[in-house]
């Protein structure tokens, strides 16, 4: 299909899907879960999910650059987040790699259909940076495993019905080497979730305590005690669609927040006229040019369908702070209105930018802190000693 | 306009060419480099050609863009070459581009010919002192004149003569400097076609010194990687501790974005685009920072010896802030550019 006639497709839809959206919830700020659930349940009925995935499976089969431009709109068009991120993006590209032909049958379609919402059960109170420690235990009993041990940080895990896990089914291997992928029925007898609230006020994340909780051989995904790399090898692959909707989100932040600068009189002028200002701006836009320069040159690998590399960690580090130091910029713009907590509902057209910027805090420590991206960058680049 | 692989022949041409430097400059047993090996790299200059890549070929140049100036700038960088490079590599032949004075297209056709080499002074006011680099090595001196940051009005072109002319102790021992007395009384104004000239001008400056700054960048980030490698203390390699691989991986991650932010921004000059001029200052604010950077560290991972004479740290980090006292450091590039987003539209180019 030709790229300008999908863009065009994807903007229409969005167009008439949020303004539905508005109409049926006037006063409910984007931010909120069951508006989002609500969305993205519209957007997979109509289609829009599993883009890249096969035809045979439920998926649309689309070719990166069309995926990429539906991200692009997605961003531009100021749609709320899912709340089934992580099925989408993590789960579903898992099992389309490493899943077995009746584990992809059964679960995939329950994710493009949004159907059933997924939690990732990875992190611990005692293993976080270094994941490879967990302890969580997963011990065969005849056809079943029996999963015992808790999970922390664990985002919509109290929304969700399913979750899949890291858990270690040889404790006497090496760390990396007795880890299994399991697939786990967040309704199984056992579970407890209790959430917790977030820096910005939300609780979107939890802790998952699993006592004793039986999960069936056929949930394991490839082999008994190679996990890990099940688990490493998505981590990879979803180049475009982590990346493509963040940086567009930023370039559409910079841009408000020229337009905020401007508006905003203080000291007798507009905060934009502050020559202080207008610096820490062209270290954002430089920031955001250079982003999306490497963006394209890594899309144009997976269009070749060139290995990742580490460009990822690359891409990763350099994202987050930059969003972290445009966020500092917004609240240095708001100036005194920044006293006003992220739950306070903001100006028409204007975003959340406390929420948005409490948000950019856990941006340089989800999916592998900037201090593990530096050893990556370093180590597997630069060569240097570990 | 340029395909990969004859960029990368240039450049390893370029390298290979340039591969006798910085032990050729002979700092380490000396003050200020010599002015005959100076004359040197000046000769092999005119061997390879460089400095009739930007002239257009009916003027009997190369007729090439600043992409592939760029590279040969970023050789420098790497090897801190001595000699008059921006000058009569990219100013000149800009001159003859931009302006109708006939004074101009003499001297290019000088540079030609091997008989004439300008250098260059930026003025911002009168009061200014007018410091310029190899005039031991130079014929003319050309002052800029420059009201703002990133444009230029006039341009003041004089023969040097040795009685103007006083040497003075360099920062950067790899270039000799001197101060001209009188300053731009002494010139000829001559003036470029428009305001558009003036800032086009500026673009070739800030697109050559960003290259240079990035050579400069990439050599310095080389030597911290060897020597944190190399070096051992309390039982292991001084680069397995964090907080100095950290910080060389930041200044390669400052390194990869200005080499981006130069790549586009030298396309975007060589197509003409509408965004070259802000293109241009934006990846020299982007290369100056991660040349100061990358030189503070590598003298600081060296430890004492960084901060040696005998060791070349010094000449890297000496480089890098000369091409910022001439033009300007990351923070007044930064300033410019932020003035050019509030006045336009804000239009983050892709």
């Amino acid at each position: 299909m030709n790229a300008d006639d999908f863009r065009a497709e994807v903007s229409s839809w969005l167009s008439q899907a949020l303004t539905a959206l508005r109409a049926e919830y006037p006063q409910t700020p984007f931010t909120d879960q069951r508006l989002r659930r609500s969305f993205e349940d519209r957007l997979c009925a109509a289609g829009w999910s599993g883009l890249g995935w096969p035809t045979e499976l439920g998926g649309r089969g689309l070719p990166i650059n069309l995926i990429a431009i539906f991200y692009e709109e997605y961003a531009r068009a100021g749609a709320p987040q899912g709340v089934n991120l992580i099925g989408h993006g993590i789960l579903g590209p898992t099992l389309l790699l490493s899943g077995s032909d009746e584990q992809k049958r059964r679960f995939l379609p329950g994710i493009i259909a949004n159907r059933e919402i997924w939690c990732q059960g990875y992190s611990e109170p005692d293993a976080g940076s270094d994941l490879a420690s967990l302890r969580t235990r997963a011990e065969r009993v005849g056809d079943k495993y029996v999963v015992t041990g808790q999970k922390i940080w664990t985002s919509f895990a109290h929304i969700a019905d399913w979750c899949f896990l890291l858990a270690r089914t040889d404790p006497d291997a090496p760390k990396h080497k007795g880890i299994s992928f399991l697939l786990v029925d967040m309704k199984s007898p056992g579970i407890t979730v209790r959430p917790i609230r977030q820096m910005n006020g939300e609780t979107e994340f939890n802790e998952v305590f699993f006592d004793g909780v039986e999960v069936p051989v056929a949930n394991l995904v490839g082999e008994e005690n190679r996990g890990w790399q099940v688990a490493m090898t998505a981590a990879s692959y979803e180049r475009a669609t982590y990346f493509v909707p963040r940086l567009v989100r930023m370039e559409e932040e910079f841009r408000d927040l020229v337009s905020v600068a401007r508006e905003i009189v203080r000291d007798g002028r507009p905060v934009g006229d502050d020559p202080l200002m207008r610096e820490r701006f062209a270290r954002s836009y430089l920031d955001v040019q250079a982003l999306k320069l490497h963006a394209r040159r890594m899309l144009e690998a997976a269009a070749r369908h060139e290995q990742p590399g580490p460009e990822g960690s690359f891409i990763k580090l350099l994202w987050s702070e930059s969003h972290q130091r445009l966020l500092d910029l917004a609240l240095a713009v708001l100036g005194p209105e920044a006293m006003l907590g992220p739950q306070e509902p903001s100006a028409p057209r204007r975003r959340h930018w406390q929420f948005d910027h409490l948000w950019t805090r856990a941006e340089t420590i989800l999916a592998g802190t900037s201090e593990i991206q530096r050893n990556i960058i370093g180590e597997r680049v630069l060569q240097l000693p570990r | 306009m340029a395909d990969a692989e004859h960029i990368e022949l240039m450049r390893e041409a370029a390298r290979r060419h340039l591969a006798r430097y910085p032990e050729a400059l002979s700092l380490t047993s000396r003050e200020l480099v010599a002015a005959d090996v100076v004359r040197e790299a000046i000769d092999l200059a005119v061997e390879q050609g460089w400095f009739a890549l930007r002239v257009p070929e009916e003027s009997g140049g190369l007729g090439l863009g600043m992409m592939e100036a760029t590279i040969v700038a970023r050789e420098v960088g790497r090897t801190l070459a001595p000699g008059p490079f921006m000058a009569n590599i990219v100013i000149v032949p800009a001159l003859c581009r931009l302006s109708d004075e006939r004074e101009f297209a003499a001297l290019q056709e000088g540079l030609l010919e091997g008989r004439t080499f300008a250098t260059i002074a930026v003025r911002k006011t009168d009061a200014e002192r007018a410091l310029v680099e190899h005039a031991e090595s130079t014929t003319d001196l050309l002052q800029i004149l420059q009201p703002n940051r990133s444009t230029a009005t006039a341009i003041s072109l004089t023969k040097l003569r040795p009685g103007w002319v006083k040497q003075r102790a360099p920062f950067d021992p790899s270039a000799p400097l001197h101060e001209i007395e009188g300053g731009v009384d002494h010139g000829r104004t001559l003036s470029l076609l428009s305001e558009q000239a003036g800032r086009d001008l500026f673009a070739e400056i800030y697109l050559w010194l960003a290259a240079e700054g990035l050579g400069v960048s990439e050599r310095a980030g080389e030597l911290s990687i060897e020597h944190a490698t190399r070096r051992n203390q309390f039982g292991q390699a001084i680069g397995s501790y964090q907080a100095i691989k950290h910080r060389i991986v930041d200044d390669y991650v400052a390194r990869e974005n200005a080499v981006a932010l130069l790549e586009e921004a030298t396309l975007a000059y060589d197509s003409s685009r509408e965004d070259r001029n802000e293109r241009a200052i934006g990846a020299y604010a982007a290369a100056i920072d991660a040349a100061y950077s990358a030189t503070s560290h590598c003298v600081q991972v060296h430890g004492a010896i960084g901060f040696s004479w005998e060791h070349p740290a010094h000449l890297y980090y000496k480089r890098a802030r000369k091409i910022g006292a001439m033009m300007g450091d990351a923070l007044s590039a930064r300033a410019a550019l932020g003035d050019s987003i509030f006045k336009s539209g804000a239009e983050v180019a892709a």
